[in-house]
């Protein structure tokens, strides 16, 4: 059962974004490439990326990642940043830490796509 | 990509679309009379038609399924896929007649109207008002159907395109035209009308949010209803009378009166403040935002930031003509 099913599927993916993203909002080290964005459509975004993560039904593609943040200069100290919210958020929704593993590794994954690399 | 095939064929004239552009941008740069308001995908002003082209699915978002069977798109929020073909829609095959009921003050720059019209709404939602084939501005409703009435809170601009005509011109028997009704910022319930609610307005969003309030009483939402409205001095609080007459009669209830100067012991302060000291966690509530973009933008985040879940939000932000 992948994670998606275990928290609950989509209707659980809600809470699950809310959690991550309020995270994202209180980390001093992210939180300003987040000021002018729109928070609904940004929302969707991070639900579209964390379903996949999870295990859910997507079509993701490492090419959107690398469009939207190629002009953003990002570093690595972001990216964990951004990995540390999201193993924070998994551990509230008490996720067993073999599956934190596995999605850490999910992110990892579109790191050089998220640094431009 | 800019492609000499490429581009938009509108009256008889082919205009080329740079990199990047709209289509009303592209034909705004060109010297034609486009109309547009908010620019941003909400007042549906700038809507034409394209009987011949890919329309891109941002630029339909919010027109009704006849409207965009019909091919209609908005101009502000089209970057074109390929060359289109378009064409002018008549205001009229947008929107319909309403006949002006009543014309009242709710303070020295605030016209009440009251307006009749053969449309379904819930309150909240809101609608463009024409003044003429070019001029149209969208303002929320604060009534409810049963009322028998639209509602408008109409702040008056000196040079307000539209409101300084409607303040100058219209008395009641007048007609125009309205389009819409528009948006999603209305009272839904998922809870058995026992969640708290917390709706919070500055200026003319009073509007919207006092329609909400009451469509909520008028289903029987049982749980807490606060009502947050903030002003810079309290002079520019209004509705004062109706508001306060309404938590008398529904012990649920409860109007906070927050101004930033101490003339009138209500709550000083700002609203951000107010909010996060008087509400703590906003878990479960149902939360509902009116007003200028600014103002909504920054207390939406708040309230996120807070506990509210982002699909328990609605918020109707007020974008100016431009």
């Amino acid at each position: 059962m992948s994670v998606y099913e275990r928290i609950g599927g989509e209707p659980a993916m809600n809470a699950a974004v809310d959690i991550f993203y309020r995270k994202v909002l209180s980390d001093d080290r992210i939180a300003h490439f987040f000021d002018t964005v729109d928070m609904e459509a940004q929302h969707a975004k991070q639900k579209a990326f964390l379903t996949m993560a999870f295990g859910g039904p997507n079509s993701y593609t490492g090419k959107d990642m690398r469009e939207a943040h190629k002009h953003m200069n990002l570093t690595e100290e972001h990216f964990n940043a951004v990995a540390e919210c999201l193993v924070g958020t998994l551990e509230d929704l008490s996720v067993p830490q073999s599956e934190i593993d596995e999605i850490v590794g999910i992110a990892v994954s579109v790191k050089d796509d998220v640094l431009n690399r | 990509m800019s492609n000499s095939l490429a581009g938009l064929y509108y009256e008889g004239d082919h205009y080329p679309v740079n990199d990047g552009e709209t289509v009303l941008d592209a034909l705004l740069r060109q010297g034609v009379d486009a109309r547009y308001s908010c620019r941003s995908g909400l007042c549906q002003v700038c809507v034409l038609q394209c009987p011949e082209g890919e329309i891109p699915a941002s630029a339909q978002q919010g027109l009704s399924p006849v409207q965009q069977a019909q091919n209609y798109f908005m101009a502000c929020r089209c970057a074109p896929l390929g060359s289109m073909k378009i064409l002018p829609v008549g205001a009229d095959a947008l929107s319909c007649n309403a006949e002006v009921i009543a014309k009242e003050w709710l303070r020295k720059d605030i016209l009440q109207l009251k307006l009749a019209a053969e449309i379904d709404w819930r309150a909240g939602q809101y609608l463009t008002l024409w003044k003429d084939d070019q001029v149209g501005r969208s303002y929320s409703i604060a009534s409810l159907p049963e009322d028998g009435y639209l509602e408008c809170h109409i702040k008056v601009l000196e040079d307000g395109a539209f409101s300084a005509w409607a303040s100058g011109t219209l008395t009641p028997g007048s007609n125009m035209r309205v389009q819409g009704p528009m948006g999603l910022c209305f009272y839904t319930d998922t809870s058995g009308g026992s969640q708290p609610l917390l709706l919070c307005a500055i200026g003319t969003g009073l509007a919207p949010i006092l329609g909400v309030v009451r469509d909520a009483l008028n289903q029987g939402h049982k749980g807490p209803v606060d009502l947050v409205l903030g002003a810079r001095t309290s002079e520019d609080f209004y509705g004062v009378d109706v508001l306060n007459t309404m938590a008398e009669s529904h012990e649920n209830l409860t109007v906070h009166w927050v101004s930033q100067d101490d003339s009138q012991a209500l709550a000083k302060g700002n609203v951000y403040h107010y909010v996060e000291a008087k509400f703590g966690g906003l878990q479960g509530y149902g939360v509902y935002l009116c007003g200028a973009e600014n103002f909504v933008r920054k207390m939406k985040k708040q309230c996120f930031l807070q506990g509210a879940g982002m699909s328990n939000i609605h918020a109707d932000s007020f974008i100016s003509g431009r």
